[in-house]
């Protein structure tokens, strides 16, 4: 920007001391909402002109620019944290690399001619549950698992990941992603090439498998080969196992030598995944299976909240959308918390008349990072301690007292001292985040 | 509030939109009369013009936010269901604003109690309680008015610190900081001022005002364009072109006051602050204890006031 004359500055400067009543809030406002008549607006701007008090007014009460930016509170670390995500998603990857690899090694070549040509999958669905039922119901249930969590945290996995892992990781992430989207023959080439180069190096992976065999029991070693067989399908699912249903039925056959309840060989899946990864990755069934619902992001993000019009409401993205927050749907029945995402207009519509009749009218929130207090009509009192995914009833009561009447204002300065007003004008307050309440005065 | 009584015009717009407004504010909810509400509005018209025509002011009034303003008014006067809806409302922005003000959040809580102070009208008045809330007017969003004044608040606690700080740091490095605005213009030659003046007088207030936020102020592009209302593009040119002409013009002024041109030319060249160096400088030598003392008891002075 070019600049002008000193002299001007100093004119300018000097002007700012005329001392003349300065313009009403109102008319500023208005003044800045461009709601003023053309002659009021004249003698605004020539007040502006020479008075800096007020220009700085102005620019104070101008309206955040996307709401909510500037007055986030810096995240905090909260349950799930990247560090350990990152972890449980390299660790995701090595399992199933792993896995694969030790399956292939021992038919690639029957799956790679078999891809080519596939049958009908009806045909192999039958087969498949008359030989093994246990094993496909584990199947289904971690191709719902797995299959999200690979393909979705793969591209993330590139940004975040630690040098030292980058180059194993990214064997598995590319593999993985592409063999879900598309499986032509080069990919199935591909697939072999990395299986057998990570079976042939010997990487950290390999050991997975064979250092666990000995600790465990006969039959755990069978379930475990079983969910291991398993946790392939999702991804290797389209190439090999509907392509080729004896071969597979021989696998599975093989690798169970008894009917397995599909839970135990679900809980297996998840210490096999889990013993293969480093201490960091302890988290990564946990993690695994929170992937896909709702509120997973809610542990990354703190959400920003608002009460409007007696509706608790949450911002995961900083007050471009807001969600209505139902506090009673697990207070009651202690199931996920219920959320009705409000995006068109016609929608909100709809599931607001569906929240209102289930929850109390909402007069007040205070947020510290995840730590949540909602408070509102007949002495409704609601803490959520996991940024709102699960809420439960609080009513303050002290030894002769309980909290009655609406309450009005909630004050939760930090995550143990809080402080409540209601309309029947009483003052109730904690000092350990809501475990016990005292009534002032 | 207006002491005269009010003009008939004023009172034949009033209870002409009265039945439209009163249903428009949604008094019934808060139990506003219609009574009361003509009453404030006759109070909000008064203050806005004496003169104005009767389309003017039903243009007025028609633009009023008239809910707002009777939310506003009957917390004022201590409606119970009122304060509710309006900390509802209202509570969780009002911080949020004063956090973006504050930039802090213990600074922006002890902004916003402030606020909340006056709103609930903590003051005596005549064994009265006066909300801060009674001076709305409705004449921009409820919401950009708690903000202004919040921003209000803001500026006076700034100046009054800065205030305090700047006296501290002078009397302990002496005269450094004098004042130097009247020395200056006091011996300098006043053509360049004049000049200057002139040229500033005739721009419209608008320029001057994005002269002054810019240039004074160090407000970004954006912000000006925000505050004015206007695409940021618009700012940018018109502080280009002012940039250009101002220069052009105050030579020309200069000239016209019998300058040579290359007078003219150094005269804008000069800083100003340089001059004022050399002025302090020899007022410095010629009583450099009396300039102090001086400014000492200026300074006691002004603190007592503050």
């Amino acid at each position: 920007m070019s600049e002008i004359p000193k002299i001007v500055r100093q004119r300018l400067q000097q002007a700012n001391n005329a001392s003349v009543p300065h313009p009403d809030a109102n008319v500023l406002t208005a003044f800045a909402e461009s709601s003023l008549l053309p002659p009021e607006r004249t003698a605004v701007l020539d007040h502006l002109s020479y008075c800096a008090e007020c220009r700085q007014v102005l620019a104070c009460a101008l309206p955040a620019m996307e709401a909510g930016q500037a007055v986030l509170p810096v995240p905090r670390r909260s349950r799930v944290s990247w560090p350990t995500l990152r972890w449980a998603f390299v660790s995701a990857g090595i399992v199933a690399l792993s896995v694969f690899g030790f399956v292939e090694y021992g038919h690639h070549d029957d799956s790679l001619k078999v891809a080519k040509n596939s049958p009908p999958p009806a045909a192999i669905q039958g087969d498949q549950s008359a030989a093994a039922p246990a094993a496909r119901d584990a199947l289904s249930a971690n191709e719902q698992r797995l299959q999200p969590a690979l393909t979705g945290t793969a591209p993330e996995k590139d940004r975040h990941e630690p040098p030292q892992k980058t180059e194993l990781a990214k064997d598995v992430s590319a593999p993985a992603v592409r063999g879900s989207l598309a499986h032509g023959p080069r990919q199935i080439n591909q697939f072999q090439q990395q299986s057998a180069n990570a079976f042939q190096t010997p990487v950290p992976v390999q050991n997975a498998p064979e250092t666990k065999q000995p600790v465990s029991s006969p039959t755990t070693t069978g379930v475990s080969g079983a969910s291991e067989m398993i946790e392939v399908q999702p991804q290797s699912a389209q190439l090999d196992v509907p392509s080729h249903p004896t071969d597979s039925l021989v696998a599975i056959n093989k690798l169970t030598p008894q009917p397995v309840p599909p839970s135990a060989s679900d809980g297996e899946v998840s210490r096999a995944k889990s013993a293969p990864a480093a201490a960091p990755a302890q988290a990564a069934p946990s993690v695994l299976e929170a992937q896909g619902r709702t509120f997973q992001a809610l542990h990354l993000i703190t959400p920003t909240w608002i009460v409007n019009s007696g509706r608790l409401q949450r911002s995961l993205d900083q007050g471009h959308t807001w969600q209505d927050v139902n506090v009673t749907a697990s207070a009651d029945t202690g199931a996920t918390m219920e959320l009705a995402v409000a995006s068109s207009k016609a929608g909100k519509a709809r599931k607001d008349k569906k929240v209102m009749s289930t929850a109390p009218v909402i007069r007040a929130v205070a947020a510290n990072g995840a730590d949540v207090w909602a408070g509102g009509t007949a002495a409704a009192l609601y803490h959520s301690s996991d940024a709102g995914a699960h809420w439960a009833r609080v009513i303050p009561s002290s030894e002769s007292a309980t909290l009655s009447g609406d309450i009005l204002a909630l004050e939760f300065p930090d995550a143990q001292y809080g402080r409540i007003s209601t309309s029947t004008g009483e003052v109730w307050t904690t000092a350990d985040n809501g475990q016990s309440w005292k009534r002032q005065q | 509030m207006s002491s005269h009584s009010p003009s008939p015009v004023l009172q034949s717009v009033i209870s002409e939109l009265l039945p439209e407004l009163h249903a428009k504010a949604l008094c019934e909810q808060i139990g506003l009369s219609a009574q009361s509400f003509s009453e404030i509005l006759l109070e909000v018209g008064s203050r806005y013009s004496a003169s104005a025509s009767a389309g003017e002011l039903r243009t007025f009034f028609l633009s009023l936010r008239v809910d707002e303003l009777a939310l506003a008014r009957a917390c004022a006067a201590g409606n119970n269901s009122a304060w509710e809806i309006f900390l509802t409302r209202f509570r969780e922005k009002l911080y949020l604003a004063a956090l973006r003000i504050a930039r802090e959040d213990s600074a922006a809580r002890d902004l916003a109690d402030s606020l909340y102070a006056d709103l609930y009208g903590t003051m005596t008045r005549d064994g009265q309680r006066v909300s801060k809330l009674a001076s709305y007017t409705g004449r921009g969003s409820l919401e950009g008015w708690l903000r202004t004044v919040l921003a209000q608040e803001y500026v006076n606690r700034y100046r009054r610190t800065k205030r305090l700080v700047s006296l501290e740091e002078e009397s302990e490095e002496g005269i450094q900081f004098a004042a130097p605005e009247a020395q200056a213009s006091a011996t300098a030659d006043t053509r360049l001022e004049q000049a200057t003046d002139a040229v500033l007088a005739q721009l419209p207030p608008e320029d001057r005002a994005v002269l002054g936020a810019y240039f004074l102020d160090g407000r970004t592009l954006a912000e000006i364009a925000r505050m004015l209302g206007v695409h940021e593009s618009t700012i940018s040119r018109k502080l280009d072109k002012l940039a250009k002409s101002l220069r052009k013009h105050i030579l020309a002024g200069l000239t016209r006051r019998g300058m040579s041109r290359r007078q003219a030319e150094e005269a804008i060249e000069v800083d100003v602050r340089d001059l004022k160096v050399d002025i302090r400088r020899s007022l410095a030598q010629d009583s450099p204890s009396g300039s102090f003392s001086k400014k000492t008891v200026e300074a006691r002075v002004r603190e007592g006031e503050g």
